[in-house]
């Protein structure tokens, strides 16, 4: 009987044993749950999780986003961190632009602020830009020498005068005109001839420009009329076609600078000569492409094209703005701090600046740690 | 008597041990949408506390917002332990545990979720009701299973 006892007494403790086992079923890594906060602290990735958890689908929700079949754009605002704690203030708004992206189903389009992307948007969109000039300079070369008045017997000739405005916003004009010189020559097969560089003698036209850039902020474009009528001048006086080789006024031997032509050409190499004005700002310029008569100024044939394009963020097509604000309330007593934690987030209409929607989170936690920073 | 009180005891302890195999096997959709996983601590004597012992589901809602989203929403309401509890030992003030909605395209919630919350962290105090709702941002869902766990 005591046997028997005992036998059962061993039996049942082994079970009992074997019962309370745990399986290993993986090897730990140290790899844990973006959920799981094993340390104390009172903004955790659980936090950042829920807010884009709630806040995703509320946007989504809403009758100006899910109501249209045109995406939304919206533009990130940085988030502000009000908080003594050392975050990442941006994570937030990255969490729920992922989320939105991920499951907004192409309704909504963010514009990207980021300066990786936009450096290397800047190269591309230049390359393109490029490759778009070569494109209008055989258009515009072809036609051109397609014109009515090309059409003679005798070949027309054509004096090339240097595009005017070139220097105040470093952009080598004179390249793309002589780029337009050999397109129209070679669609021209033979009927067009462009006298050597420095001549005006003996053109049918000239072929000369104005480049325009947008919106610049100092004034220094002088009339394109009165240009040629001051390359005119320098040249009937032995004078080259450069403002700036140091041999103003146009007549050596008696000083024009009262003259109209003589103040006219002292303001373009003033302008010349002005480091300010050859900045090259972001703006878009185009060049404009004349053909003049000689004899009468009048410019038989105009056209302009995009030269350079402004690199611009796009940001005025964004309709909203998706902004927030963490807020921190923090109390210490005897080594336990407490902190309350509100993450706030925003939508504004761009156009009437009103708050179209607001979303909330909070939280309080409790921790043990004597530290300033956590 | 006495002699068998020791293999009685073991028995009764390896009853409540069995309770550690997991069950992976996943609601259907006869069950309930509202699952608890198993507790993540065992005690020796009689199992463990499990989230469903001390805290109950008051209502339960599917339904679907002005956009066409599936909005899940379950009261929970925190009535303190029923079982253990003694002169010495009273219920905790408040309780912590997570809780998450998956959503799924059909009714039957086969195959694998469309859009799952991540595990949010629940506070309830003693006697409290709170109600977890979540929103799935993808149309035409039309399963949800919520899942609560320590």
């Amino acid at each position: 009987m005591k046997s028997i006892f005992t036998l059962l007494s061993a039996a049942g403790f082994l079970a009992m044993a074997a019962g309370c086992a745990r399986v290993e079923t993986n090897k730990q890594d140290g790899t844990i749950h973006p959920d799981e906060s094993p340390l104390q602290g009172a903004v955790t990735s659980q936090d950042i999780r829920t807010v884009a958890s709630k806040m995703a689908p509320a946007i989504l929700g809403l009758p100006e986003i899910s109501g249209g079949d045109a995406p939304v754009r919206i533009l990130i605002s940085e988030f502000k961190n009000n908080t003594r704690f050392l975050i990442d203030k941006n994570l937030f708004a990255k969490r729920l632009r992922i989320e939105l992206n991920q499951y907004g189903q192409g309704k909504i389009r963010f514009i990207d602020r980021n300066a990786n992307v936009q450096r290397d948007r800047a190269v591309a969109v230049r390359d393109r830009q490029e490759y778009l000039i070569q494109q209008n300079l055989k258009t515009l070369g072809k036609e051109i020498a397609g014109l009515e008045l090309m059409q003679r017997s005798d070949p027309v000739k054509i004096a090339v005068i240097p595009v005017l405005n070139t220097n105040l916003v470093n952009m080598n004009a004179d390249s793309f005109t002589a780029m337009l010189r050999s397109e129209i020559v070679q669609a021209g097969k033979g009927k067009i001839q462009f006298l050597m560089p420095g001549t005006l003698a003996g053109a049918d036209y000239y072929l000369t420009g104005q480049f325009i850039p947008e919106s610049m902020k100092k004034e220094g474009i002088i009339n394109l009329a009165n240009y040629i009528e001051v390359i005119d001048a320098r040249i009937r006086s032995g004078q080259s076609m450069t403002l700036d080789d140091g041999t103003v006024p146009a007549s050596p031997e008696k000083p024009q600078i009262y003259t109209r032509i003589g103040q006219q050409e002292s303001e373009l190499v003033r302008m010349l000569r002005n480091p300010e004005l050859r900045k090259n700002p972001n703006v878009n310029k185009r060049l404009n492409i004349m053909l003049v008569k000689p004899d009468t100024k009048v410019a038989v044939y105009e056209k302009m094209f995009l030269l350079d394009r402004k690199f611009s963020s796009r940001e005025g097509r964004a309709q909203f703005i998706l902004s927030g604000e963490i807020s921190a309330l923090s109390q210490r007593r005897q080594g336990t701090a407490s902190d309350y934690l509100l993450v706030s987030v925003q939508l504004v209409d761009l156009e009437s600046n009103e708050i179209v929607w607001e979303g909330a989170y909070e939280t309080k936690k409790l921790s043990r740690s004597g530290i300033v920073y956590q | 008597m006495k002699k068998l009180l020791f293999p009685l005891y073991a028995a009764v302890c390896l009853l409540s041990a069995c309770k550690s195999t997991q069950n992976v096997a996943r609601a259907d959709a006869s069950g309930r949408g509202v699952v608890f996983t198993r507790p993540q601590n065992y005690t020796i004597f009689f199992g463990s506390h499990s989230l469903n012992e001390f805290i109950e589901l008051t209502h339960e809602s599917f339904s679907q917002n002005a956009a066409g989203q599936s909005v899940i929403s379950v009261g929970i309401r925190y009535r303190g332990y029923t079982r253990g509890i003694s002169f010495l030992r009273t219920s905790p003030q408040q309780i912590n545990f997570n809780a998450r909605a998956d959503f799924y395209r059909d009714i039957e919630r086969s195959g694998a979720p469309v859009y799952s919350t991540n595990n949010q962290r629940i506070v309830i105090r003693l006697g409290d009701t709170y109600y977890f709702t979540a929103t799935c941002p993808v149309n035409d869902c039309r399963g949800c299973q919520v899942v609560l766990s320590e």
